[in-house]
């Protein structure tokens, strides 16, 4: 299996940070719907410190994902109607705005929180904002807001994926699969 | 002429320390705990000092300051109101800690150390208060002392994780004095 994209399918580099990118979010996701619901402690301080560090984990992960599409160049997009492909175009770029959005919002929300932002009690990393109520609020919001319209982009994208994979009988699923083989591959 | 010599004598054994009163306004006390490795600092708005302080009497001076609790404010909701919950400055059955000294030595020209001792959470326990003393009207007093959150019980328990929450807090003041 080759590291760089082909035309055929996405190479280990992609995938690996396209799948690794579907873990931390469902983490995330769970972490952060619960996590304000505990009650106040210790236990409280440690869960939201990993839903940060997993956060800037993740940042990173977009960037390198980002930065290797501008190296290797993405899988070409699979033949359809321009609508279609005009959608999918559309919503790669609003997940990887998202993507950005997310962890940028959640880290300028802890900043004007006044909050400290310590990578797995390695690294303290520097404040975007200052402590300010208002900026907090707006932030807080943001991020939630943000959450759900990634949820709901994240949701049309799968839905996209499994269209292509059973009713187009089509290599747009499985090229971003590790262990399957496209229709190309096996002929 | 015997009468003066006898008086200018004695004068140096009976100086008795200045009063003084803060000028809140001016005056700050604070500290600088340390959560998840990074430093966060408090300030008290509400607090009330009286300071006795001669340079040349200390045998004679006295501080005597209260600190209201609940003004505590770090710029941070839920810490500000973690802070003044039970499990810390328990607010609502001890509001107010209290630090008196009596006892004071001379470091050098201006720097001296107050051995008081502080009352916070219903524990009384020694701590110094090292300070330079600026004198003239205004007279400034800016002090820092460093004391242990678990000696007064300041988040124990589940709270005591010093990884967490470090034990080491530095009080910091800065007063302005007049008589």
């Amino acid at each position: 299996m080759q590291l760089r994209n082909s035309i055929t399918r996405w190479g280990v580099v992609s995938q690996v940070l396209h799948w690794a990118i579907v873990g931390f979010l469902l983490v995330m996701a769970v972490l952060g719907l619960s996590m304000t619901e505990l009650p106040n402690g210790i236990d409280k301080i440690k869960t939201y410190a990993l839903h940060k560090s997993l956060g800037i984990t993740v940042l990173a992960l977009i960037l390198l994902r980002l930065l290797w599409r501008l190296v290797a160049g993405p899988a070409p997009a699979a033949p359809g109607p321009r609508w279609q492909r005009r959608l999918a175009a559309t919503t790669h770029a609003a997940l990887y705005v998202l993507l950005l959005a997310m962890p940028l919002s959640g880290w300028a929300f802890n900043s004007a929180a006044n909050f400290a932002l310590r990578w797995f009690g390695w690294v303290n990393l520097p404040r975007l904002l200052p402590a300010d109520p208002g900026l907090k609020a707006v932030f807080h919001a943001a991020h939630e807001w943000l959450f759900w319209l990634l949820v709901g982009v994240v949701l049309l994208h799968a839905a996209a994926a499994l269209k292509h994979h059973w009713l187009d009988r089509d290599d747009v699923l499985r090229r971003m699969l590790p262990w399957s083989q496209t229709h190309k591959e096996k002929t | 002429m015997m009468r003066v010599a006898l008086l200018v004598l004695l004068l140096p054994l009976s100086v008795v320390a200045a009063d003084y009163r803060v000028d809140t306004t001016q005056s700050q006390l604070g500290f600088v705990g340390s959560v998840q490795g990074e430093a966060f600092e408090g300030h008290f708005s509400a607090f009330a000092a009286d300071i006795r302080f001669d340079p040349e009497a200390l045998a004679d001076s006295r501080f005597e300051v209260r600190i209201d609790l609940g003004s505590a404010d770090s710029q941070n909701e839920e810490r500000d109101s973690t802070l003044k919950g039970e499990d810390f400055f328990a607010v609502e059955r001890i509001p107010q800690a209290r630090y008196t000294a009596t006892r004071f030595r001379r470091l050098d020209a201006d720097r001296f150390v107050a051995d008081g001792e502080l009352s916070l959470r219903g524990i009384t326990r020694p701590v110094s208060l090292s300070f330079r003393w600026t004198p003239g009207n205004p007279a400034r007093l800016d002090g820092e002392a460093e004391l242990a959150r678990l000696d007064f019980s300041v988040g124990a328990g589940e709270w005591a994780d010093e990884d967490t929450i470090a034990n080491a807090v530095r009080v910091f003041t800065s007063l302005r004095l007049t008589p």
